[in-house]
């Protein structure tokens, strides 16, 4: 090989590999760009300021107990309450079910959970979308509130809240569920 | 009968109180906020979760095209499947916040930067939605509707623009303001009120109510119903 034609394969050798290195460098400033533009504080979810009232209050039985329950709010004619409350129902968890229907409508699908109809404190929660997984206290204020996309969901929680016992998961938390 | 109030957090952060005469239930309750700056305006809708799958579904038939991550929550965008129209929606804790965009879906960088420039704060009885500081938007318009079953609906606008849609004529008197007539197009002149929307003025906000046609509730139930609402404003 003459010395001109080495220096011509080198000299576009060296073009490639600058090229290459801009390129790496550029997709760093566009990743950079993208981690400043993320803020945290761009979402923020607040604690629910909710009561639930008469129904759900009352003081525990045993007082060293903190007097925090599980309810439950459903309706018959949701497909995930229906599922959700038989799974909490099948895994025995201590959780009560609100409705605002007759609590007959309930029979055959709540299993041994106790069904409340309150439409006063459905009303709190109506707006949203059934069902609702709450944390309630003794004086019936909600502590924590979810609304679970998957009946799975609801298993975590009511161990989570400890309402039911742990037992051996389906399957390793995703994303979805944090 | 039992009264039943109703707060509901509104996009800029205020809370409306809505007082029904009755124990009617609340089937829906959902906002709509509208920022502008320049010659750029962009407008949001916030719902119940589940508000994209049953837009996506039962609204507008459409295919899901693109899933991103913003603030650290799910965005989904949807493409109508006639190509019209496709919405993206930020699926929160509690709520929904949905925009619409005309003709097929935008791309990744664009929903991105949407998103991107709001600052969302959820909470169980609204979605409290700003622009950032730096994108020099404003809120221009705000709106809050609730649906009660076999009555009607009522459209709370924000209290900037209640002032241009009450008339300048005495109304009839309700038990908590005044009340006005307007026939919807093509009423020819039915003293039904099926066929009017009603305009309602309280001390504290104004609405307008459509009533809607039920088996379950006669017209008088429903105009009894409406003269016993009451709207009101409270700054957050």
């Amino acid at each position: 090989m003459s010395p001109t034609a080495a220096f011509a394969v080198l000299t576009c050798v060296a073009i490639v590999v600058l090229f290459l290195g801009l390129g790496a460098v550029l997709r760093e400033v566009r990743l950079l760009r993208a981690l400043l533009s993320r803020d945290p504080d761009g979402f923020t979810a607040a604690q629910p300021e909710l009561s639930l009232g008469g129904s759900f209050a009352g003081p525990p039985a045993d007082p060293a107990d903190p007097g925090l329950r599980m309810v439950v709010a459903a309706d018959t004619g949701c497909g995930l309450c229906v599922t959700v409350v038989r799974r909490l129902a099948d895994r025995g968890a201590a959780a009560t079910v609100l409705t605002h229907e007759p609590a007959g409508a309930w029979a055959g699908r709540a299993g041994q959970l106790p069904v409340v109809t309150d439409r006063e404190a459905w009303r709190a929660i109506a707006h949203l979308s059934p069902p609702v997984l709450m944390l309630v206290d003794a004086a019936g204020a909600v502590h924590k509130l979810l609304l679970p996309v998957r009946a799975e969901q609801a298993d975590r929680v009511a161990v989570d809240w400890g309402a039911a016992a742990v037992a051996e998961p389906e399957r390793e938390p995703d994303a979805a569920d944090r | 009968m039992s009264r039943s109030r109703l707060n509901v957090i509104a996009p800029s952060g205020a809370t409306v109180e809505v007082d029904l005469p009755d124990d009617a239930a609340v089937s829906s309750v959902a906002a709509g906020v509208r920022f502008v700056g320049g010659s750029f305006g962009t407008g949001f809708q916030i719902g119940p979760r589940g508000y994209h799958r049953f837009a996506a579904t039962v609204v507008a038939p459409a295919t899901e095209r693109d899933r991103l991550v913003v603030h650290g929550r799910e965005v989904v965008v949807a493409e109508a499947d006639d190509g019209q129209s496709s919405w993206a929606t930020l699926l929160g804790t509690y709520h929904e916040l949905m925009t619409v965009y005309a003709g097929p879906a935008p791309r990744r960088d664009r929903v991105l930067a949407l998103f991107s420039s709001l600052r969302i704060a959820d909470h169980v009885a609204g979605m409290v939605v700003r622009p950032a500081s730096a994108t020099l938007l404003d809120t221009m318009t705000e709106q809050v509707m609730v649906v009660v079953k076999d009555r009607g609906s009522l459209c709370v606008p924000g209290p900037r623009q209640a002032r241009g849609l009450i008339p300048r004529h005495a109304g009839a008197p309700t038990r908590h303001g005044e009340v006005w007539k307007a026939p919807y197009p093509g009423a020819g002149g039915s003293a039904r009120a099926g066929r009017h929307m009603f305009i309602l003025g309280c001390a504290g906000g104004a609405a307008e109510v459509h009533l809607t046609p039920s088996p379950a509730a006669t017209e008088r139930d429903q105009l009894a119903w409406l003269d016993g609402i009451n709207v009101s404003w409270r700054q957050g």
